[in-house]
């Protein structure tokens, strides 16, 4: 049995390091944080590569679940790194990671990030160094925003939950714009619905991408896909506006039922209000994932 | 002033008129008691301001509202209802603040299933642990301010100036 687990692990640890390597080069890890007060015992960790950042975290051997706020919170910033709880965590098991990828072009440079964590989650705070985004003029163009979320998480009914999402806001054209978001699961994950808040069924996971969010969003999400499964593990939805903006500090949100379980900030481009217009049937790409 | 005001303002007046500083100095030191005894338990800034907030509404509203309503009542009934106040603050206090308090420490939940389920429940129902913690104070420090002020033989002699039992 031991060796079953070792074995998932290992095969787990290789996937996500291929996976990584492919999405997000990391090229420097801080060194491992390590937090310790009443009786909560969970490491941090933040790295950096040329495109990317990566924040991962995860309890210590014996540790029960511990929710967990991670932010940068300057005003020009205000990003949600993880908010969550890190699963309950067996004594003599290996406890995995929560990882929280994000892919842009905007630098990024050392610096504090606000770290609470307890019941509520305000109960200790730490104010630790990790790599955060540098704050500059931004370029020309619109360059692309990839978030991923991924790991395990705690959960409500149930005590672990394996969560592996990726989503992708890119924008092409000069007016109108063409806005493409590409949502897929990004590794092992258990079935993501499309319709935030599901009440229907307690254990059932969904994700609400709150930057890209907009009705007309909602309405081409639902109608193309229930859920996000290994089969069927990723979709395209095209829209078209004439003015966009970019949203950065909504939350990318996996809800179980209808709690909010984990988040992260995942930036997105959308139609600049009222300015929403519905891209035809034929637009709308729905890519499957071949067996 | 009109006469509601006025009745008003004679309500509010009626309990500094009739308790002594000492009782006063109970009552408001009882109440701090209440308010930072759990600051042990919880470093939460959110939990330590529903503690304070709940300690000082129930403070004040006992404050004035005890006087009123049991002014010139028989001491034998107060007494009955100072040792009823006195057991609902000890068991609100015990239930609905330092209990979910000390439950949601993580030492206690990695030893014992039962509080680590309930304290699975405080962090799913957290909004109701934040208003368990504001209310609990709220009735705490409300009957234990009462049991104080209803202790207080003024209540007995409302009528009475401050003092004139001494110079008869």
């Amino acid at each position: 049995m031991k060796a079953r687990i070792y074995l998932g692990v290992f095969i787990a640890f290789i996937g996500s390091q291929c996976f990584a390597q492919r999405k997000c080069q990391i090229t420097r890890w801080l060194p491992t944080g390590l937090e310790r007060q009443g009786g909560y015992s969970f490491d941090y960790q933040s790295g950096r590569g040329s495109d990317c950042r990566d924040y991962r975290l995860h309890n210590e051997p014996g540790q029960v679940r511990t929710p967990v706020d991670w932010r940068d919170n300057r005003d020009e910033v205000k990003e949600i790194l993880f908010d969550g709880d890190l699963a309950d965590c067996p004594k003599a098991t290996s406890c995995p990671w929560v990882e929280e990828i994000k892919i842009s072009t905007i630098p990024s440079e050392t610096g504090d990030t606000a770290l609470g964590y307890g019941v509520p989650k305000d109960e200790y705070s730490d104010k630790v160094g990790a790599y955060r985004q540098e704050i500059t003029k931004q370029g020309a163009g619109y360059p692309p925003f990839t978030t991923i979320l991924r790991g395990v998480i705690g959960g409500r009914k149930v005590k672990q939950h394996q969560v592996a999402i990726e989503v992708t806001s890119s924008v092409s054209g000069t007016g109108p714009f063409q806005l493409t978001y590409r949502i897929e699961l990004a590794g092992e994950s258990e079935p993501l619905g499309t319709a935030a808040k599901i009440t229907s069924d307690a254990e059932l996971l969904s994700f609400d991408w709150q930057a890209a969010s907009t009705p007309t969003f909602r309405e081409k999400l639902r109608s193309q896909l229930k859920q996000l499964t290994p089969k069927s593990s990723s979709l395209e939805i095209e829209l078209s506006a004439p003015d966009i903006t970019l949203e950065t500090t909504a939350a990318l949100v996996i809800y179980e039922a209808e709690t909010a379980i984990a988040a992260t900030s995942a930036p997105a481009y959308r139609p600049k209000e009222g300015k929403d217009v519905a891209h035809s049937a034929a637009g709308l790409a729905l890519a499957k994932k071949a067996d | 002033m009109s006469p509601t005001l006025r009745r008003v303002w004679h309500w509010l007046k009626k309990p500094i008129e009739i308790l002594t500083f000492g009782f006063a100095v109970i009552h408001a030191v009882t109440v701090l008691g209440i308010a930072l005894v759990p600051w042990d338990f919880t470093s939460s800034p959110t939990l330590r301001g529903y503690i304070v907030v709940g300690a000082m509404l129930g403070a004040a509203l006992s404050f004035f509202l005890t006087p009123n309503a049991w002014m010139g009542v028989a001491k034998a009934k107060r007494v009955r209802r100072r040792n009823w106040y006195l057991a609902a603050a000890l068991l609100i206090y015990l239930l609905l603040v330092l209990g979910p308090l000390i439950v949601s420490q993580p030492q206690l939940a990695a030893r014992f299933r039962i509080a680590h389920d309930i304290r699975d429940l405080l962090i799913d129902l957290m909004k109701l642990f934040e208003f368990s913690i504001l209310f609990g104070s709220f009735l705490t420090a409300y009957f234990s301010g009462g049991a104080i002020i209803l202790s207080s033989d003024a209540l007995a002699r409302p009528h009475m100036d401050r003092g004139a039992e001494h110079n008869p």
